[in-house]
């Protein structure tokens, strides 16, 4: 039984963590590209507050002579967005171009016997980008119903009656209050996407660490100091402790940003669902990072590595792939089964949490599968580490690896 | 396959019994054995692919041997302190060259077990001594290479290690850095300390070492006191300068003699009789009228290669 020497442990997980911390390659990913996604984001926000703020004038002709008493009581139901004017224009089709045209308003509409039947209303614009002119849409299509029912001789109550809306107020089994769609949705589907790319980042980053001490022969001097698995399970924390910043700044971040924009009171997580979220981010950094550690000790260059890397990465990105699934249906037995498969557990999951609370029993054997296969996963990357360190003049082929992993390789 | 060393000799360092290592069926290394004390200088020589560095791996237990054992300061060599004491200069070199070199030497020496602040204290004594004092904040990336290679000798002293194992540590250096590695070699044998010491270019290595493992295909070629494996080689040169006159048809009554070389009025020839060399230069008195005379012992290459020879071997890379 290997001993572990843990002074040896810490000084290689304390040399990674404050050497990658002053790459720029980590500066990067963690500050700069958070920066650039959340003020792209803030900009479509703030462009889009602009435009809402633009005025829009749609001029309506009713042919019909009674149809607009109709849209005008839609109207005052469902106002329209600020800014936004619907009006009756009385002159003939002529003269409301020639308005149109010497931009007395923005849009014209254009109500009559056929466009009723056929339910296509004919609107025209003065400007060929302008695709506000949905935002009336809604109304006119109530409208046009209600003048339908009123030609077939009910009054405006029935129709009042016939066309109201119907909503469905959802209110989880086990919860007192539904925090909205951001704090239900978006926050745990953000929390569950960050985690999953620290987690692969910071594995990224060990692996082409690895590499590079491989090219550059310094393993061999290392491992005459340490031993291939304290090396491995150093390199680990450092990168782990890594991914703990990163995950800290991202989230920093994206708080500070998006409580300009959006009310986040409330969506905080509470203190067991942030321990239960860390216990499925260290968990599931340590699978993959084991893996790409196992993975950089076996390639030549970060040429060889940057391809195979990119295979093995897709393989727990899978989840990532289903989270418009997996967010919708979390209870889905498809989605339970995968949850259970060791490389898909902690973004499965995580996505899965933002759907949905899971039941204890899950939680509890999703954490088991996930902590035994990270032992065996450390376990047989570090045999793979130790076989394929030392080999500089070519990579380890599969069937290497796979003798190396079970023992039975050269070392 | 390290063993309890339990009885032995205080002074004893290293010793290595009966090890063996094959790559995929092929051997590396056949059955080793050899034992280092403190103040030795073993040259490990053998060329390219004979088999030294997997020895070397195995000895600072980066590799496992398929069978023997290797004792360390006398006892079992797994635990962390005798890596501590063992400083190590590999054949493929390398830092990390996108840090500084104060911060190399440092982390090298911390994982040695040393306490960073006196690992910072003697790396800025070496970094003096070394006329690097003014490089320690530098990157690594930004040193010459003969400065990097001076760094890594550094990192391998640097924990005061008894026993120093030093793979090729002459290649790709020029000579004034030679010199200067040999004389800290010297130095370091005269503070106590076991010198391992692998090279190809066996002359340099023969000014250096005591004694000597030659090694071929991971077999024991010779082993022992240098001066001891050259007295007892048969063959012996003798180089002698004549008049370019003299009739020389004398020298084929003379079995046992083999004319290497041959120029105008000198010649080399190779001994290998019962007769003493001495003997064969007065023959050659008798004959001719000699003007320089020198007889000596081959070089340790050629000690070598005729070695091999004899047995049959091919020198060949593994």
């Amino acid at each position: 039984m290997k001993r572990f020497d843990f002074g040896r442990i810490i000084t290689v997980a304390r040399w990674e963590f404050i050497r990658t911390i002053k790459s720029p390659t980590f500066l990067v990913l963690t500050i700069v590209v958070p920066l650039i996604i959340l003020l792209s984001g803030g900009l479509s926000v703030i462009t889009s507050r602009v435009a809402e703020t633009e005025s829009l004038d749609i001029a309506v002709r009713d042919e019909l002579g009674d149809f607009y008493g109709y849209l005008d009581a839609e109207l005052v139901g469902s106002p329209l967005p600020s800014g936004v004017n619907v009006f009756e224009f009385t002159d003939d089709a002529d003269s409301a171009e020639r308005e149109l045209r010497a931009g007395s308003f923005d849009a014209m509409l254009t109500v009559n016997s056929d466009a009723v039947a056929e339910g296509s209303i004919s609107a025209i614009t003065g400007d060929r980008q302008e695709a506000r002119i949905n935002v009336i849409s809604g109304p006119l299509s109530r409208a046009v119903t209600a003048y339908r029912l009123g030609g077939l001789g009910l009054s405006s109550g029935e129709i009042a009656s016939a066309t109201g809306s119907v909503s469905i107020e959802a209110r989880a089994l086990d919860q007192e209050d539904v925090n909205g769609w951001i704090g239900e949705m978006l926050v745990p589907t953000a929390v569950a996407m960050v985690l999953i790319f620290s987690a692969v980042f910071s594995g990224q980053i060990m692996m082409y660490g690895v590499i590079k001490e491989k090219r550059n022969r310094v393993v061999e001097i290392l491992l005459s100091s340490v031993s291939a698995l304290d090396l491995l399970i150093g390199k680990l924390i450092g990168f782990g402790g890594l991914g703990l910043l990163q995950i800290a700044v991202w989230v920093g971040i994206g708080l500070l940003v998006a409580g300009r924009f959006f009310d986040l009171s409330g969506v905080t997580p509470s203190l067991g669902d942030g321990l239960i979220y860390l216990a499925y981010f260290v968990l599931g950094y340590l699978l993959l990072a084991s893996m790409f550690a196992a993975l950089g000790a076996t390639m030549k260059d970060a040429e060889g590595g940057g391809q195979v890397q990119g295979l093995v990465v897709l393989v727990p990105m899978v989840p990532v792939f289903l989270a418009g699934p997996l967010v919708a249906s979390p209870n889905a037995t498809w989605a339970r089964l995968i949850s259970h498969i060791p490389p898909f557990i902690p973004s499965s999951v995580l996505l899965r949490m933002a759907g949905t609370n899971l039941p204890t029993w899950e939680i509890v054997s999703t954490l088991t599968i996930l902590a035994l296969s990270v032992m065996g996963f450390i376990y047989l990357s570090a045999r793979i580490f130790e076989g394929g360190i030392l080999r500089f003049e070519r990579a380890t082929t599969l069937r290497e690896a796979a003798r190396m992993a079970t023992g039975n390789g050269d070392r | 396959m390290f063993r309890e060393g339990e009885g032995v000799d205080v002074d004893e360092i290293l010793s290595v019994r009966e090890v063996s290592k094959s790559y995929g069926g092929k051997v590396a290394v056949d059955r080793v054995s050899f034992d280092m004390m403190r103040g030795d200088i073993l040259g490990l020589l053998g060329p390219n692919g004979a088999g030294k560095t997997s020895i070397i791996r195995i000895i600072m237990g980066i590799i496992a041997a398929d069978a023997g054992t290797v004792s360390l300061f006398s006892h079992d060599g797994r635990g962390a302190m005798d890596k501590a004491r063992v400083g190590y200069l590999p054949e493929e070199r390398g830092l990390y060259e996108d840090s500084r070199v104060i911060d190399n030497l440092v982390y090298l020496a911390s994982l040695k077990g040393m306490n960073p602040a006196a690992g910072r204290r003697k790396a800025l004594q070496w970094l003096e001594r070394l006329s690097l004092a003014e490089n320690a904040g530098q990157k690594l990336e930004h040193l010459s290479k003969g400065m990097q290679q001076k760094v890594q000798f550094i990192a391998s002293v640097l924990h005061d290690p008894d026993l120093l194992v030093l793979d090729e540590p002459f290649s790709g250096l020029d000579p004034v850095n030679q010199d200067l590695f040999k004389d800290l070699i010297r130095e370091l044998r005269d503070e106590g300390k076991a010198i391992l010491l692998s090279a190809h270019q066996m002359n340099v290595v023969e000014e250096l070492c005591d004694r000597i493992f030659l090694i071929n295909r991971g077999r024991e070629i010779l082993y022992g006191d240098l001066s001891e494996i050259k007295r007892s080689h048969r063959e012996s040169v003798i180089d002698f300068s004549f008049d370019p006159e003299s009739n020389l048809g004398f020298l084929d009554s003379l079995s046992d003699i083999r004319v290497v070389g041959r120029r105008n009025g000198s010649i080399s020839l190779r001994y290998a009789g019962d007769r003493e060399p001495i003997d064969i230069v007065s023959f050659l008195s008798s004959h001719i009228t000699l003007e320089e005379v020198s007889v000596r012992k081959p070089p340790l290459h050629e000690i070598f290669v005729g070695t091999v020879m004899e047995r049959g071997d091919e020198i060949e890379e593994i």
